[in-house]
């Protein structure tokens, strides 16, 4: 067992990277789907106008791209030294996703942006629509290959532990594929990306238009985005709201911190709107209840219960102490050199996790006493403030974003788009999306805790035992590496965004038909 | 002659292509360096089912650090 200090440094460098990482990759899921949008228009309608929008957003497209590849790999360079202990537990089950990612996705997506890029003059106008859209398919499949491994962290199944190798071994990759969990992630983490690209789209189309250049393609830009981002906004709320149900299924104190819910009401549970959780008193101080909302949203039922932090606290003492048993039963069958847990043993080793939590109060749990038991079942409750007001921020912009959206359809709909109280308003939301995402990482990553694997491995026994010093540097190399480059991204970007999108070619080449404003 | 649009767009794309190509460069360079100086192999920690199972269950063990 790692010391606790180096724990909570590599933890905080894995955050860091992965909400470094994270910047990039909405951007680059959202753009890719809306270039391949513009250009399905360009070859449907022939208008050469679409084909200079597609080109201009694919140069922004191109620069996020170039920055976001690879940031993710960083997060990989720390399975092998700070996570050694996780990455053996789990290896086997989370190293094929990513491989595949790797393999399959990352290669599409890297293959046919470039063909996306130099193939504009080479390729027929279907066979480069064709191109894009395996851009955004090979973008999309990357995003699933990495949430099924995730997902995996949230919800552990299609997988046996084997006593014999210590760690825990796929029994049903299908089971691991089509974890309900990565489905919800999955739809609802894509749709945010969609959110974001559009954001994107609005912003600087309602940019140009505030400085009264590049009309015809801001206006067009901002009625795709804005059609396109209230389909995926609308999209982000329902499918989160599955991404909580599931979460209400396997991860019941993730769902309880993050309403910070105490007691358990009686059915249906009440849905707390505002207030401010004190975990010392266990009670949430100047709450706005709303009756019923939160039964009908977490267990879409009126009569099931939803657990509430002391019962799920009870029912986790009962689950350590049921995984002491099951220390006692993995001792002997390591003594035994067994390949296999006997079925009589599965139970109480299914609850191993839950009795390595004590480590954290001695080494030799078997003889921890009432009190550390207790107090290991009051550790697996996550940070409930933080969960709390995270959740609160990012589903207001979630609606936010809908009423953004549908703004912007509206008045596109009706030819009034260049009023300039939305155009300001669409400019400062730029970087709300962004926001709303990382609070969404810090939710479903922050409301696992104390588990690196919920309910099988605690984080603190996945760490390795580094230098406190390498860690340090490292971290400090990490945030110098990524602040440069998020300082190239957004100096390129703002570059190419100033130079905006190609003059129209001379009339008589005949590539660039009349913009109307009616296209 | 060739027309002024199509040489803006020329000169464009090159000044596109060589901004990425930097910072391509740049990232790959500052990539390479961080994975040597702190994730190489000499840095990784080699992990058997001894060792974890000393770590998880072994109830003398109270820390791994080699």
């Amino acid at each position: 067992m790692a010391e606790l200090d180096v724990v909570e440094l590599s933890r905080l460098q894995f955050a860091l990277t992965a909400l470094y990482h994270f910047l990039f990759v909405p951007l680059t899921l959202g753009l890719s789907v809306l270039l391949a949008v513009m250009e399905s228009v360009y070859v449907m309608t022939g208008r050469a106008i679409w084909r200079e929008m597609t080109k201009f957003w694919g140069t922004l497209f191109g620069i996020n791209f170039a920055m976001g590849v690879a940031t993710g790999i960083t997060m990989e360079f720390q399975f092998g030294t700070n996570w050694a202990y996780y990455s053996h537990y789990v290896g086997d089950i989370f190293g094929a996703p990513l491989a595949i990612e790797g393999l399959m996705a990352f290669f599409l997506e890297a293959t046919f942006i470039g063909l996306f890029f130099f193939g504009w003059n080479r390729l027929s106008r279907l066979g480069h629509l064709v191109v894009t859209w395996l851009v955004a398919i090979g973008s999309n499949l990357s995003a699933l290959w990495i949430l099924i491994a995730n997902a995996w962290m949230q919800n552990p199944v299609g997988a046996t532990f084997n006593p014999a190798t210590m760690r825990m071994e796929v029994s049903s990759f299908f089971d691991v594929l089509f974890n309900p969990v990565a489905q919800a992630k999955f739809v609802h983490t894509v749709s945010a990306g969609y959110v974001t690209g559009a954001v994107f789209v609005l912003s600087i189309g309602a940019f140009y238009l505030l400085r009264g250049r590049h009309r015809e393609i801001a206006r067009r830009s901002i009625t795709v985005a804005a059609s396109f981002g209230l389909a995926s906004a609308l999209s982000v709320v329902v499918l989160g709201d599955e991404s909580g149900y599931t979460a209400g299924l396997n991860q019941k104190m993730k769902i309880a911190a993050i309403e910070a819910m105490w007691e358990t009401e009686t059915p249906p549970a009440g849905f707390t709107l505002f207030g401010f959780p004190d975990r010392a008193t266990e009670t949430t101080r100047f709450e706005i209840h709303v009756p019923w909302v939160l039964g009908l949203i977490a267990t879409r039922s009126i009569d099931e219960p939803v657990e509430g932090i002391k019962d799920l606290v009870a029912t986790a003492e009962r689950r350590i102490r049921n995984g002491l048993t099951g220390y006692k039963d993995l001792e002997r069958l390591r003594a035994e050199r067994a390949q296999a847990v006997p079925p009589e043993m599965q139970e109480p080793i299914h609850d191993l996790g839950y009795a390595l939590l004590l480590k954290r109060w001695r080494p030799d749990i078997g003889n921890a006493t009432d009190e550390q038991v207790h107090q290991a079942a009051l550790s697996t409750v996550p940070d409930v403030s933080v969960l709390f007001w995270s959740f609160r921020f990012m589903v207001g912009l979630g609606f936010y974003f809908i009423l953004l959206f549908a703004l912007a359809f509206y008045l596109a709909s009706r030819r009034e788009l260049e009023r300039r109280w939305f155009l300001r308003l669409a400019l400062c939301s730029l970087p709300l999306p962004w926001i709303a995402a990382e609070l969404g990482w810090i939710v479903a990553e922050y409301g696992r805790q104390p588990w690196i694997i919920d309910g099988v491995l605690p984080t603190f026994l996945g760490a390795s035992s580094e230098p406190i010093g390498d860690i340090w540097f490292s971290l400090i190399g990490f945030v110098l590496f990524y602040s440069t480059l998020a300082v190239i991204d957004v100096y390129l970007l703002v570059k190419y965004i100033g130079l905006g999108p190609k003059q129209p070619a001379a009339p008589a080449s005949n590539r660039l038909a009349p913009a109307t404003g009616d296209d | 002659m060739v027309p002024q649009g199509e040489v803006s767009r020329a000169l464009r794309g090159r000044s596109l292509g060589r901004d990425i190509g930097w910072a391509l460069l740049i990232k790959s360079v500052a990539l390479v360096l961080l994975y040597f100086a702190f994730f190489g192999p000499s840095r990784r920690v080699e992990m058997t089912a001894d060792r974890v199972a000393g770590a998880l269950i072994d109830p003398a063990q109270h820390s791994t650090r080699p």
